[in-house]
């Protein structure tokens, strides 16, 4: 069913239900499950209480480990249908109650049962249990489950002082374990398949704890009055079989999630075994058949023992879980059989989104699955634009020392910066300097050696091809300068190694223009990543594709500057790689927070001129166990330039790029869990003038500038270890290959 | 179990008619009695009550089976239903009075079945066939023959006892009830005789197979 669909019958039953009842309806929020291992929060409405009736504010409402670990799985005897909502223990406080309805009312704190995780529910009266003063209401939202091992406690027909063993140290044995000390059993035992849980069984009063993996046979010096089953597991009976003493009781708590194999007939005779069915809806069976109902006396009891102290529970809630994070908790309780207790805290949701008034005019949201572009925030406001250059301080007279190509938006963003100017501009063409000083309003200078000498110019923006990069920019440096490189650092690792130790001998900054990081796609994702809404990094992708022209090979983009520079190995470093990857190669890197460990490529030259690779494939593997891939071409014909970067971790996915959206299974501000959006309306911004503002801004405060020249070394190496595995037809460390530059 | 082959001489099994699904040729769950006293199969023997023979004992046995699964069916009031056509089953009826009448036409589930084929199909009928919340008491033989059973579906949800009736043969045999003298009178009829390998034909409720 699409949740258009969904959507649709929900409002229409919420709102029949609310005439029918000529009552108001409630809104808040539910659980819900639909098909592909999907979970997320979602809004729901309720008709609020009418005849023996109660509607109650959800503050917390209990997992049940093992049914919904097993229906989230689609295991045997626990097939749901989608779309689903999962649970049916819940407390919290009661705001409205039906007619008819005596002994509560709104303030009141309740435990409910039969009713789905969400943070507002209206049940019949008869499934409220009152909660004494002195329990807890996280510890009464265990009530269903406390009904369910008090049934099988029942069920045993326990006498005082028998010898009692637990099979299985999930939530429901643990509790009957400790509901059955309660009641004055003697010697307890839990059994388990590992230890983990042990500390859980001793802190319940268990006596003893054994490990039984195999056939059950450690299992006979038990001789257990009373063998309460509560794993689930069919090949359980036989290890309760084993576990019981003659004429022993075997109480099947757990639903088994199968068939029971080779069931021990002979032994069942032999011993003279009782084995009965406990399954929770025995207690309605029993009311049809006795007209008299035992389920609310075991309720009042559970809370009645959570009140004095007589049961404790506390200790058993491993979880506490964001119900906006509903989508995480299920996989990891489908990947986890550690989790014993785990409950939503309905109270992490903000006040006026858990529970309020709906109108019954309002039309039904029927936008569907996929990009949501107006969506109510869960939580505070969401990343929105702002101004890139807030807080930019102090004043940075930038000399800018070629003006071909990528020089003419250089100079524009000098002159857009708030706290950055061009002084001054050189070019070995006087024509293009001459060009950029008269369109930008700075002097043109005789000779780089000029800008080197003005007082003026604080920092050189190096606009250059790669392999002058190093050389100038060492001359900059000793002449007291701060040094802007176009990117890439340089044309080989060497050459930037030797760059940035001259800059620090120097005394000066040495940044490396990237200006991508400035772009707002790219803040946002940054933002989004440092709030959680990926968890820890398991990949990124990146393909960037475009179809140079002939005349690139020749002059650049603009043909201002011609030259065959770009055609040469040693000249660019190079192709598409250092060209045009390096910039996500940057923000990969930025992104990830770990670096790469192996770098294994293959390059191709389809249809270019020169030395320089045009196509090439890189697989990445990082420290942290991810995998990532960049590719690159530039003779996709057709393509006018495109790229598409994607970053994903355990917890979400992110498109950076082409068409920004996120997906997060974590409660991150302003994102909704379990729903594609997108990351706009997004600014236009001059990101090479944020850039150039930024460093001026460190400049002026004494700090490092947001691309350090570590930063740079790091892309240096990434792309020199692409070009050695290319030559090699292995794979390259680029860590190793930066210790060898430095050697 | 134990096959017939491994009779000594001067024992004979006894077996309930729903023992034997393959004949007397295999092995079989059963009591032997002989010089030594009674056991079932290769249990330890306990002394014969002086004044019974070797059939009157074993039928003996086999009552106090029977008593065992009734006492299990007292727990709970309403019809009871008999599986089996052995003596087992025979007894059970007898000492279950009016709770197992045959009705011809039977309304609604019985509270209680009680099983005495022990055929692994059977028991799961049984558990299908009782009332929720009823009482299924397993006094059959398996005789090696393996179950698979759906607790989930079968027993869990339907709450469903499922109890096993032992026999009861621990150090002596237990003297008759005086309302179970007659019943006992009546097994002597329906004890049918076969040589060891001889197949079991139509007639008995229960078979006596003599060593060689």
């Amino acid at each position: 069913m699409s949740d258009a669909r969904r959507q649709a019958r929900w409002w229409l039953k919420a709102r029949l239900q609310s005439l029918a009842k000529r009552k108001g309806l409630v809104a808040g929020w539910t659980i819900l499950w639909t098909p592909g291992g999907r979970s997320e929060l979602v809004p729901v409405e309720v008709a609020e209480a009418g005849r023996g009736e109660v509607t109650l504010e959800v503050h917390h409402s209990v997992v049940s480990p093992g049914t919904e670990r097993a229906q989230y799985l689609g295991l045997p005897n626990a097939r749901i249908e989608y779309p689903y909502r999962p649970g049916y223990s819940a407390a919290g406080v009661v705001t409205a109650v039906g007619a008819g309805v005596t002994g509560l009312r709104p303030g009141d704190r309740v435990a409910a049962i039969g009713l789905s995780h969400a943070s507002v529910g209206t049940v019949p009266a008869e499934s409220t249990f009152a909660v004494p003063e002195g329990a807890d209401l996280r510890d009464a939202a265990l009530i269903r489950l406390g009904i369910i091992a008090a049934q099988g406690v029942r069920l045993a027909r326990l006498r005082p002082g028998e010898s009692v063993c637990v099979l299985g140290a999930g939530l429901v044995g643990l509790l009957a374990q400790r509901l059955a000390t309660a009641a004055g059993a003697g010697k307890t035992t839990v059994v388990a398949r590992s230890r983990a849980k042990e500390g859980k069984a001793r802190a319940g009063g268990s006596d003893e704890f054994v490990v039984s993996e195999g056939d059950g046979s450690e299992l006979e010096q038990l001789g257990a009055a009373v063998v309460i089953e509560a794993t689930g597991d069919p090949g359980a009976l036989a290890l309760a079989v084993a576990a019981a003493g003659p004429g022993g009781r075997i109480v099947l708590l757990g639903s088994p999630r199968g068939t029971a194999p080779r069931v021990p007939l002979e032994r069942i005779r032999e011993k003279g075994l009782r084995i009965v069915g406990a399954h929770v809806g025995t207690l309605g069976l029993e009311r049809a058949a006795t007209g008299q109902s035992v389920e609310r006396g075991l309720g009042e009891e559970f809370l009645r023992r959570l009140a004095d102290g007589s049961v404790s529970v506390a200790d058993l809630f491993d979880v506490v879980v964001d119900p906006r994070e509903a989508g995480a908790f299920y996989r990891e309780l489908a990947r986890s059989r550690e989790i014993v207790g785990a409950a939503f805290d309905w109270l992490r949701l903000e006040p006026e989104y858990r529970v309020e008034r709906a109108p019954l005019l309002r039309r039904p949201d029927l936008s569907g699955r996929g990009v949501e572009f107006r969506m109510r925030p869960l939580g505070a406001a969401g990343v929105v634009g702002e101004d890139p250059f807030a807080g930019a301080t102090g004043r940075l007279g930038i000399g800018l020392l070629g003006c071909g190509d990528i020089a003419v938006r250089n100079a524009a963003a000098a002159v857009a910066a708030p706290n950055t100017s061009l002084v001054a501009c050189f070019d070995p063409v006087t024509a293009l300097a001459e060009d950029v000083a008269a369109t930008y309003g700075c002097e043109s200078a005789p000779a780089a050696e000029a800008l080197f000498e003005r007082k003026d110019v604080d920092a050189i923006f190096l606009s250059v091809p790669h392999h002058l990069h190093a050389p100038l920019a060492m001359e900059a440096a000793a002449a007291g300068k701060h040094v802007i490189v176009e990117k890439p650092p340089a044309n080989d690792l060497r050459s930037a190694v030797e760059m940035a130790a001259a800059a620090e001998r120097a005394g000066v900054r040495l940044t490396i223009c990237f200006p991508h990081r400035y772009d707002p796609r790219s803040v946002h994702a940054v933002r989004l990543i440092e709030a959680g809404a990926l968890g820890e990094f398991a990949g990124a992708s990146v393909s960037f594709l475009s179809d140079k022209p002939a005349s690139y090979w020749l002059g650049g983009f603009s043909g201002r500057a011609v030259s065959d520079w770009r055609t040469s190995r040693e000249k660019a470093g190079g192709g598409v790689l250092i060209m045009n990857l390096s910039h996500y190669v940057d923000l990969v890197r930025r992104f990830a927070g770990v670096e790469a460990e192996t770098v294994t490529a293959l390059a191709g030259q389809v249809d270019s001129p020169g030395e320089v690779e045009d196509t090439v494939s890189i697989a990445v593997g990082y420290g942290n166990g991810a995998v990532g891939s960049v590719f690159g071409c530039t003779t996709a014909r057709g393509i006018p330039g495109t790229t598409e970067l994607h970053v994903w971790g355990r917890e979400g996915y992110l498109v950076v790029e082409s068409d920004p959206r996120v997906y997060t299974t974590r409660a991150v501000a302003g994102v909704r869990p379990g729903r594609w959006q997108a990351l706009g309306p997004l600014p236009k911004t001059n990101i090479r003038a944020v850039f150039l503002s930024r460093f001026a801004s460190a400049l002026d405060r004494g700090v490092e500038p947001d691309v350090s020249p570590a930063d740079g070394l790091a892309v240096q190496a990434f792309m020199e270890a692409a070009y050695r595995s290319i030559e090699r037809g292995s794979a390259v460390s680029p860590r190793e290959l930066l210790v060898e530059a430095y050697a | 179990m134990i096959r017939t082959s491994e009779l000594g001489s001067g024992e004979t099994a006894y077996a309930d008619a729903e023992w034997m699904p393959e004949g007397a040729g295999g092995p079989l769950p059963a009591l032997v009695v002989g010089a030594g006293g009674i056991r079932w199969c290769n249990e330890a023997p306990v002394p014969l009550p002086e004044r019974l023979d070797a059939a009157a004992a074993a039928a003996l046995a086999l009552l106090a089976v029977a008593r065992e699964a009734v006492g299990a069916a007292a727990e709970r009031p309403g019809r009871v239903e008999v599986r089996g056509s052995g003596l087992v089953a025979h007894l059970v009826r007898k000492l279950a009075g009016e709770r197992a009448s045959h009705d011809p036409e039977p309304r609604g589930r019985p509270a209680v079945v009680v099983e005495t084929t022990g055929d692994p199909a059977a028991v799961v009928e049984a558990t299908r066939s009782v009332a929720d919340l009823g009482l299924v008491v397993l006094a059959g033989e398996p005789a090696g023959r393996d179950l698979d059973l759906n607790l989930y579906s079968d027993v869990h949800v339907r709450g469903l006892e499922v109890v096993g009736a032992p026999r009861p043969l621990r150090g002596r045999l237990a003297d008759p009830e005086p309302h179970e003298l007659s019943l006992l009178a009546e097994t002597e009829p329906v004890l049918a005789r076969l040589e060891p390998g001889e197949p079991a034909g139509a007639g008995g409720l229960w078979y006596a197979i003599a060593g060689s």
